[in-house]
């Protein structure tokens, strides 16, 4: 039945995919605010 | 048989929280002697490096012997719950100001003579807390009838048994913990810090042995069912005085200081496991025994099962601890 | 009502438990951001996030320490207060309590190894890849207690006969049918929450003047989370809407004060509640809402609470929490969103200080929502402590006492609620970010 599934196996889903997003998101976009960061110290020899 | 195993795992719990937990409790009380004595340098960086990493998993066994004691013996919750409100959260008030005091000062900005001392103190009373329980187990102090069940605290406070106990506690806390840390200091080539701590382990080796004998004789008259099974296993005991006479003598000539501290572990594991095999059938004299209260098989083989995966997820855990933090030379030594 | 154990029980949990499950919610939020943050770093070889999640972590031990401290005294305190309920529990629910503890105690001795060896592995991705059981360690645990939670709910796996529990299932019991909802918003919003605090923490940095690129890194690497976290709750929340409804519907027509059964319910929001007249002013509606929180179908029958006896009503005042704590969830998506928004379209500035005000806001609006929640579900649960089994009126301690622990309690959360931010803003302050980033230029 649908409301068995919504109610019993979706919501686990939501926690893996939400965090499966979270991961990619972070280390998909690049480095913020990098252009704006003039006035302070410059990223170190790394 | 599932009584069996999950009294055995408890018991085991328990004297794993007697060891970790006493060396952490002394540990306090000789931090905060340390202080006052100006003795800062020589044994407080060696507690710190110990008690450091360690000190949370102390509290875990606690609670892991609690949990488990309900899981497998439910109506315990119900006996022991209804008559420990009031000692019982004395000792809880008593442990969160030990736990969070410490994290404050260890990890906070200052350290401050206040935490130190009352680090210090609630080291010595939380195990005098505890070891009522195990007063109360022997049965005099509750009473359970139509009403429910009761406390006599009164009792509890007049009674020489309990105080006996009460003394016990405290001295094989200070005596565990100053043996742990000669040999810590020993490893660690602290020559100031190894020659303080065993000046204590000697001190406080005598007053435990008496306070034993004491007990001993105290619990003829109070519980003499269970003198008389203590008597019949008698050896248990005997190999424990041997284990005790055997590590204070390694520790008074200066060596395998590492096989002393294990000969402690030793001893009190025979007096520990020989206390609780006599004790048996009773978890709480004469209401609970471990027959009649034992959760229903599917509930125990479960569980059980659950102690099994659990102890392949904390046994190398566990492993990986000490060998970063207890048995590696550079890290002990401070390097 | 000072004579009354029930009463001064419930008072006593609460206050517990209300304090216990902020240092909870954060400790079950931040490893994973701390975890994500080292990675980063070590991957893109950028020592601001390698410091950025040794400051996180610095926070998060003392907020574990209180953590284990209270945690302690509700285990304890569960027997103390509510010692037939225990019994009744440990003969059916134990399993997971005894697999929370084991949880903890992995996370505790990994948290331990992570604190203290920061620098003395060759290979940075080892001291990493020790994160990864305080992240499993302390979801786990969230998912294990949260079981015992939803069994309360919804009690499955054994059959009572003459007060004693027979044929129990313990993972029946465990995996009942409120299980599944409940750990995915427990979960979610304790990421959430934990997100909102250290974005609020790098907002508040920037309002005041600091313009670090560090604290830049850590607003966004949060509000990332905050966004995703966000919509993830609001999924899983409706999706604890449409449980209550199947499972446990007078909880849901007690939180909307809904009266009659009826189709196209409507979703009420605020209003005062005549309650002889079971009428409704100052209430604003949404039409067919609540049919489609329940059912996702506007014409959908919601059962109301006059098909239950009133003596099993929960008590009402719950709607206001229920509306609170939506209301705070729309809010810190709201929040989360715009900040993405202006971030991406380079046409607003995602760093203006209202935005910032807002974000800002939402650290401690979180943690409020938590405990909004947390209370609409535990007194939304009332009378019952084990639904249709058990009443928690049954089940008090019989001790006359219960009145001189609930002082001695307050006064200490009262003693550490006061400390704790002291010992917090203090070791923050005493190493500021921009000298700890300076000595570790001289160190490479």
């Amino acid at each position: 039945m649908i409301n068995d599934f919504i109610i019993l196996i979706l919501p686990i889903l939501v926690v893996f995919i939400s965090l499966a997003v979270f991961f990619i998101w972070v280390f998909k976009s690049k480095e913020p605010y990098s252009n704006s960061s003039k006035n302070t110290n410059v990223k170190g020899d790394t | 048989m599932i009584e069996y195993i999950g009294i055995t795992v408890l018991w085991v719990f328990l004297y794993g929280y007697l060891i970790i937990g006493s060396i952490d409790f002394g540990a306090g009380f000789y931090s905060f002697y340390a202080k006052i004595t100006n003795k800062k340098h020589t044994i407080r960086k060696v507690i710190d490096r110990y008690l450091s990493p360690v000190w949370e998993v102390t509290n875990v066994f606690l609670v892991f012997f609690m949990i488990g004691l309900i899981g497998f013996f439910p109506n315990t919750a119900y006996y022991y719950g209804t008559a420990l409100l009031v000692p019982g959260s004395v000792a809880l008030v008593l442990l969160s100001i030990r736990g969070s005091f410490y994290a404050f000062a260890n990890y906070g900005a200052r350290e401050s003579n206040v935490y130190l001392f009352l680090y210090g103190a609630t080291g010595l009373l939380i195990p005098a807390a505890f070891s009522t329980v195990l007063t109360i187990s022997e049965g005099g102090f509750i009473i359970a009838d139509e009403s429910g069940v009761r406390l006599l605290l009164g009792h509890l406070f007049v009674n020489p048994y309990s105080w006996i106990v009460v003394l016990l506690a405290i001295v094989s806390v200070l005596f565990i913990s100053a043996s742990f840390l000669t040999y810590y200091a020993n490893s660690a080539h602290d020559k100031e810090a190894f020659e303080l701590m065993r000046k204590f382990t000697l001190i406080w080796g005598g007053p435990t042995i008496l306070m034993s004998f004491l007990v001993f004789l105290t619990l003829s008259t109070h519980n003499p069912e269970h003198f008389q099974a203590m008597v019949e296993e008698s050896w248990i005991f005997v190999l424990s005085l041997l284990s005790f006479l055997a590590a204070l003598w390694l520790i008074y000539k200066k060596q395998q200081i590492g096989i002393a501290f294990s000969l402690v572990c030793l001893q009190f594991f025979f007096a520990f496991f020989g206390y609780g095999y006599t004790h048996l059938p009773f978890i709480l004299y004469p209401y609970l025994t471990i027959y009649e209260n034992i959760t229903s098989p599917e509930m125990g083989i479960t569980l059980i099962m659950a102690f099994i995966a659990g102890l392949f997820l904390l046994v190398p855990s566990l492993f990986l601890l000490l060998r970063l933090f207890i048995f590696d030379a550079e890290y002990v030594k401070g390097n | 009502m000072l004579e009354d154990p029930v009463l001064l029980s419930r008072w006593l949990t609460f206050i517990t438990l209300g304090f216990h499950i902020i240092m909870a919610t954060i400790g079950v939020g931040i490893p994973i951001f701390i975890s994500i943050a080292e990675l980063i770093g070590i991957k893109k070889k950028d020592h601001h996030y390698i410091l950025l999640a040794k400051r996180w972590t610095r926070g998060y031990t003392i907020l574990v320490a209180v953590g284990v401290v209270t945690g302690t005294i509700i285990g304890f305190q569960l027997s103390l207060l509510w010692p037939s309920f225990m019994q009744s529990a440990g003969h059916v629910i134990s399993l997971p309590l005894f697999m929370e503890t084991f949880a903890f105690f992995f996370e505790a001795i990994f948290l331990g190894i992570y604190l203290y060896t920061w620098d003395r592995f060759k290979n940075p991705i080892f001291h990493w890849m020790l994160s990864i059981p305080i992240v499993i360690g302390s979801s786990a645990s969230a998912f294990f207690i949260t079981t015992v939670n939803a069994f309360m709910n919804t009690p499955r796996g054994f059959d009572l006969e003459n007060g004693a529990f027979t044929n129990v299932q313990p993972f029946v019991a465990m995996f009942n049918p409120a299980m599944p909802s409940k750990v995915s918003h427990v979960l979610t919003t304790a990421y959430l929450t934990g997100a909102f605090i250290l974005a609020a923490i790098a907002a508040f940095h920037l309002l005041r003047g600091k313009t670090h690129i560090y604290y830049k890194k850590a607003l966004h690497l949060a509000m990332i989370g905050c966004f995703v976290f966000s919509v993830a709750t609001i999924v899983n929340g409706d999706i604890s809407g449409k449980f209550l409804a199947y499972y446990q519907p007078e909880k849901l027509a007690a939180a909307e004060w809904h009266f009659e059964t009826t189709d196209r319910a409507k979703l009420l929001l605020g209003g005062i509640l005549n309650e002889d007249e079971q009428e409704v002013k100052f209430g604003i509606e949404i039409p067919y809402a609540l049919s489609i929180l329940a059912f996702n179908r506007p014409s959908a029958e919601v059962i109301g609470l006059n098909d239950f006896p009133q003596d099993l009503w929960p008590p009402l005042y719950i709607h206001y929490f229920f509306n609170l704590m939506i209301m705070i969830g729309m809010f810190l998506a709201a929040v989360s969103f715009i900040y993405l928004v202006f971030y991406y379209f380079n046409r607003f500035n995602s760093l203006n200080p209202w935005l910032l005000r807002a974000i800002l806001l939402g650290g401690p609006m979180a943690i409020l929502s938590i405990e909004f929640g947390w209370i609409l579900t535990e007194v939304g649960r009332q009378p019952w402590i084990l639904r249709g089994y058990l009443k928690v009126a049954e089940t008090a301690t019989t001790s006359g006492h219960v009145f001189e622990m609930l002082i001695l309690f307050s006064l200490l959360y009262l003693a550490l609620g006061i400390l704790l931010p002291v010992i917090l803003i203090r070791l923050f302050t005493k190493k500021s970010v921009e000298s700890e980033i300076d000595k570790h230029h001289i160190i490479l």
